[in-house]
């Protein structure tokens, strides 16, 4: 798929592990780890929502369109 | 081009469609039967028919003036005669396949009579290889029209008897004579008579041999069945544990439809192909034995019914995996 995932790079910006990032969000760390490793097929707009509040970033930052 | 289908009128045109068929059926059935003797199903009112010669008859029959007693005792014997001259008497049983073919044999004498209170079984052991979806067309025990054929065997050799049509002679008023003579042709099969299908004699190892191999195939079916119904029970326990749309369900399903379709496809197959491998025992009148598969049409059914299921349980387990896999 040519939607590739970048939490993993805007975890690593922030300095914020997987365990930390799941508490602050309230799902589970299967879930965040199945998008992470870009497994996911959907995400749903509130998920983006709190990534974005708690990495204090950009939905464009989270996911890129590359060819 | 893509065609829109209403499914509603899919339906209600399926329904009526089904409608229409039993009733010109049905109707048919009125309108089309005939009482005359059919040769063909050419006669119409006021054909006639000459004999050209007068076989004797097969079986001598039973006087109706002797007492009733006496005379249900000699119908009894002359049939016991009859079967045993098929060789078909005492059916000796064997390793069975539904429809498509069994093992079996009876006792044959030419010259034997039966007295059934001494309980001597005279003649000696004939074995067969039955093709119960392969029978005689318009086969019967005795002669009732002109299109019957009598199986019989005489001196160990089987014939047909049959009336064959030497000319036919246009009358003036539109109807026809027909010109039949009376025939016993010699045929190379036998006959159960009794169950309406062709045997095929056999020697005694050859039908110990495939008698091994028909009971080592039923014995693998068997196991495949088993594993069918124990695939079917894990389905249902599955589904009653909330497991409903998981990988081993669907399969399950898959398994379980195709089979239930394949078995009488394949079975009809099979019986096709009896035809070329027993050709030179097959004659005209040999014809295809509906009997075997009449009921093959509720497997279909219930295949069909599982295979709706098998495409459910796909499409609900990509929704289930899309599901799980939506952050």
């Amino acid at each position: 798929m040519p939607i590739v995932v970048n939490l993993d790079v805007m975890m690593a910006k922030r300095k914020m592990s997987l365990t930390e990032l799941s508490e602050k969000m309230g799902i589970t760390m299967a879930n965040l780890s199945i998008l992470k490793t870009g497994k996911a097929k959907a995400i749903r707009l509130e998920t983006l929502d709190a990534i974005c509040r708690i990495l204090n970033c950009q939905p464009g930052d989270i996911l890129e369109y590359v060819e | 081009m893509k065609i829109k289908i209403n499914t509603n009128l899919v339906v209600n045109l399926f329904i009526i469609g089904v409608i229409v068929f039993y009733v010109i059926i049905i109707g048919g059935s009125f309108f089309f039967t005939s009482g005359n003797t059919i040769i063909h199903g050419k006669t119409m009112p006021g054909d006639s028919y000459s004999w050209n010669n007068h076989l004797p008859d097969i079986d001598p029959s039973a006087s109706t003036d002797l007492p009733y007693s006496q005379y249900l005792d000699l119908k009894n014997k002359i049939k016991i005669t009859r079967l045993l001259k098929n060789g078909e008497f005492l059916g000796l049983g064997g390793a069975q396949m539904g429809g498509l073919m069994g093992m079996g044999g009876g006792m044959l004498c030419d010259t034997c009579t039966v007295d059934l209170n001494r309980g001597n079984i005279p003649g000696i052991k004939q074995y067969y290889i039955e093709l119960p979806g392969w029978k005689v067309k318009h086969a019967t025990f005795d002669y009732y029209n002109l299109d019957s054929v009598v199986f019989h065997v005489e001196h160990k050799q089987s014939y047909i008897r049959k009336a064959i049509v030497d000319k036919i002679v246009p009358k003036k008023d539109g109807s026809k004579n027909y010109k039949i003579h009376m025939a016993d042709i010699p045929v190379k099969f036998r006959y159960n008579t009794l169950q309406n299908h062709i045997m095929i004699p056999v020697s005694e190892r050859l039908r110990n041999t495939v008698n091994i191999v028909m009971f080592v195939t039923l014995m693998l079916m068997v196991v495949y069945i088993f594993y069918l119904i124990a695939a079917f029970l894990k389905f249902i326990v599955d589904v009653s544990k909330g497991f409903s749309f998981t990988s081993e369900n669907v399969f399950r399903l898959k398994l379980i439809s195709l089979s239930l379709l394949g078995f009488p496809i394949v079975s009809f197959l099979l019986n096709l192909l009896m035809y070329p491998v027993f050709s030179s025992y097959f004659t005209d009148d040999v014809v295809l034995n509906t009997w075997a598969w009449s009921n093959d049409w509720k497997i279909i059914v219930v295949g069909i019914i599982f295979l709706l299921l098998f495409k459910a349980f796909r499409q609900g387990k990509k929704l289930k995996d899309e599901q799980d896999l939506t952050v």
